[in-house]
């Protein structure tokens, strides 16, 4: 569905617009949230996120138009801050389990370190450039394990084979990527 | 998530986060991971949070499309009318057609008697694997170029043995907790096997005996250790047959062998088909099913994973149904606990029906070539390794709310969570009632003190100035979780919530 069919649709019929937003785009949304909360969230917390996202796209999808630039775009950026934001508050929230101390929001410090920020952000990306390179269905183990935290029985049959296969195979995955990061790491 | 990963994990998800945008894009292409579930799941939510019209409800052709995708609380009444409807079901011959995702697997290979003395330095790998490959193999499996991993369920791999292909030795491999960053230490060792029997020497003084034999469907290696402690190791790319599925009891385990390192597609073990007309139980077999799908339950159509596992243990389920999900939980507290959700739609191939599933010493399967007869006999089920025991005391003890959505609840104001934590002193505490508006900016908590008293498993409240006061409760050990204990907690506007035990008990 282009952007254009889907702006009709809106005004056509907003629920099919909805399911539609949600189909096309909620792999996408789900990624990016996962991307940003997938280490500190519940699942549930995610799913909960992704909606949060959508309802608010799709209570100013009067202001998107088609002509101004891609669906994908800005339903990316709304995710984007949204995404933050949860991680914001989900880290909020699990200082408040261990230490609750007032009625006041716990917003986490940004960070002042800069490069060990961005030392970081290099090192998940040369990570992930190594896990592109591992191949099918090494590629996809990893990323379903420790992308979307999948378990070892959901990765097998969704990729058709055995439990112990995707575990054997995960390991020996993790060991490659051992030795090439402590062999230079990876660079394309 | 976050409580249940092991650190290794968070480790590497945390490495594998943050990553740019065009990144993100590309993982979410290349591999979606949003079930049609999920996707109603959040559909669902959408609708509760944006206060839609029943339009979106309806697809227009009268049918409702979204509901009951809602988790809810579990009603008193539940879980006897699921067991009766599972029951009545099961007994009114409701063919619930089951399918397998994988074929069985398995060929007969006799047991040797006299297995022959296979040394490190005259292995010839080539040789054995042609051996086994013959439609009699008299030859245990030759260890040149396995791998053998010790599995820590549910856990990480810690430990493997590696022999090398030239059946010089091999390393013994212990992995550190984070395996990207951190080498593992390799020990070489020689070896010799005799049969089922190998004698690993890893140093000038250390000799480590092991034996070969089958745990189930898998391939087993057991390490007596110097100090008398043992380990199991575990090849799973070692096809058993049925023939030597059972032979791990009396010490013959007999292995067939793999020529290469693909991984088994199947881990199922076939059976000879017994056939009996009546349907009765005629001799005694084990069987692997891993999954076995489809079930009809009072008219709503899904598919439902079921384990039968390598001790022949049948795991018997209650059902919640969450609209596309259906939550299952062993009901007899005897067995573990091995799988808890359960997704429609993936279906691949039927196999078979369950003549008489809710028999617990034995159960039939009629297959499309015939019927298969199966023993589950009780000594051989696995009991749980922990139960959970009441404490005589709740003293430092903190317990968190089993619910997670409230379907009653107004969505658009706030999401709530529960926790409730008893001083050290014994005579008082603090309920936490934490609030989640929907703006999420507005979230606060709010501490409740309270003085208690307890009488053997009851517990009674005193709590003032709050909406929420806690009455009583009366302390249970988890109805499906048996290893777990649970405060249910009686309000006093009527409510009830189920509380689980956070952490161990400290006293």
């Amino acid at each position: 569905m282009t952007d254009s069919e889907w702006e009709q649709l809106l005004h056509s019929s907003p629920s099919k617009a909805y399911k539609a937003l949600i189909e096309q785009y909620g792999n996408l949304v789900y990624a990016i949230v996962l991307n940003k909360i997938g280490n500190c969230g519940s699942r549930e917390d995610v799913e909960d996120c992704v909606s949060d996202i959508m309802v608010e796209f799709f209570r100013n999808a009067e202001r998107y138009s088609a002509g101004s630039g891609s669906l994908k775009s800005y339903i990316s950026i709304i995710a984007k801050r949204r995404a933050i934001d949860a991680f914001r508050q989900i880290s909020a929230r699990n200082n408040m389990y261990s230490d609750i101390e007032d009625d006041d929001i716990f917003i986490p410090p940004a960070s002042d370190d800069t490069e060990e920020e961005t030392e970081k952000r290099v090192f998940s990306q040369n990570l992930w450039n190594i896990v592109k390179s591992l191949g099918e269905p090494d590629s996809s183990i990893i990323v379903y394990q420790y992308f979307y935290n999948h378990k070892v029985h959901e990765i097998a049959k969704a990729l058709k084979m055995t439990s112990e296969a995707v575990k054997k195979r995960s390991l020996r995955a993790r060991k490659k990527i051992g030795t090439i990061l402590r062999n230079g790491g990876y660079n394309e | 998530m976050e409580v249940t990963m092991n650190k290794e994990k968070k480790d590497f998800m945390n490495r594998l986060s943050n990553l740019d945008d065009f990144s993100v894009e590309e993982i979410a292409e290349k591999y979606p991971a949003l079930p049609k579930s999920a996707k109603k799941r959040i559909l669902k939510q959408c609708i509760k949070k944006d206060s839609f019209s029943d339009e979106i409800i309806s697809d227009g052709e009268g049918r409702i499309t979204i509901s009951g995708t809602e988790r809810y609380n579990r009603k008193p009444w539940y879980n006897f009318a699921a067991s009766a409807a599972a029951f009545v079901i099961a007994i009114g011959g409701i063919t619930g057609v089951f399918m397998l995702s994988r074929n069985f697997n398995g060929s007969d290979i006799s047991v040797s008697e006299d297995p022959p003395v296979i040394s490190s330095s005259d292995n010839d790998p080539k040789s054995t694997s042609e051996n086994s490959a013959a439609s009699t193999n008299n030859t245990p499996i030759s260890l040149s170029g396995t791998n053998w991993f010790k599995h820590e369920y549910n856990g990480p791999t810690e430990k493997e043995i590696e022999f090398n292909k030239d059946g010089s030795g091999g390393y013994y491999i212990i992995y550190p907790d984070d395996v990207i960053t951190t080498e593992s230490t390799k020990i070489p060792f020689t070896y010799e096997q005799n049969g089922y029997d190998i004698t690993f020497c890893m140093g000038p003084d250390d000799t480590v005996t092991a034996k070969l034999s089958v745990d189930g469907w898998r391939a087993m290696m057991t390490l007596e250790w110097q100090d008398g402690h043992t380990e199991s190791f575990y090849d799973y790319d070692i096809p058993v047959t049925s023939s030597n599925n059972g032979a791990s009891n009396d010490g013959s385990g007999q292995l067939g062998t793999n020529d290469n390192d693909t991984p088994q597609t199947s881990t199922t073990i076939k059976e000879t088909p017994v056939s009996n007309p009546n349907g009765s139980v005629s001799q005694t077999q084990k069987i692997f099913i891993n999954e076995i799908y489809y079930v009809e339950i009072a008219g709503i159509h899904g598919y439902m994973g079921f384990e039968f596992w390598q001790d022949g243990r049948l795991t018997k389920y209650d059902f919640d149904d969450y609209g596309d999900i259906i939550y299952a939980t062993m009901i007899t507290a005897d067995y573990e606990i091995v799988e808890d959700k359960f997704y429609f739609g993936d279906i691949e191939k039927e196999v078979g029906t369950i003549i008489n599933p809710n028999d617990t010493s034995s159960f039939s399967v009629q297959f499309s070539n015939g019927l298969y007869n199966f023993s589950t006999e009780r000594p051989e089920f696995k009991k749980l390794s922990h139960v959970a025991t009441k404490p005589d005391t709740l003293n430092g003890t903190t317990w968190s709310w089993y619910g997670e959505w409230d379907p009653d609840y107004n969505f658009t104001e706030h999401i709530e969570k529960r926790k409730i934590e008893f001083n050290s002193d014994g005579v008082s505490g603090i309920a936490y009632i934490i609030l989640y508006p929907h703006d999420l900016t507005k979230m606060k908590c709010t501490e409740i003190p309270f003085t208690y008293e307890k009488k053997g498993d009851e517990v009674t409240f005193h709590m003032e100035n709050s909406d929420y006061n806690m009455l009583k409760a009366t302390l249970n050990v988890h109805e499906f979780k048996p290893e777990e204990l649970s405060l249910a907690v009686e309000y006093q506007n009527g409510d009830s919530a189920y509380f689980a035990l956070s952490g161990s008990l400290n006293n």
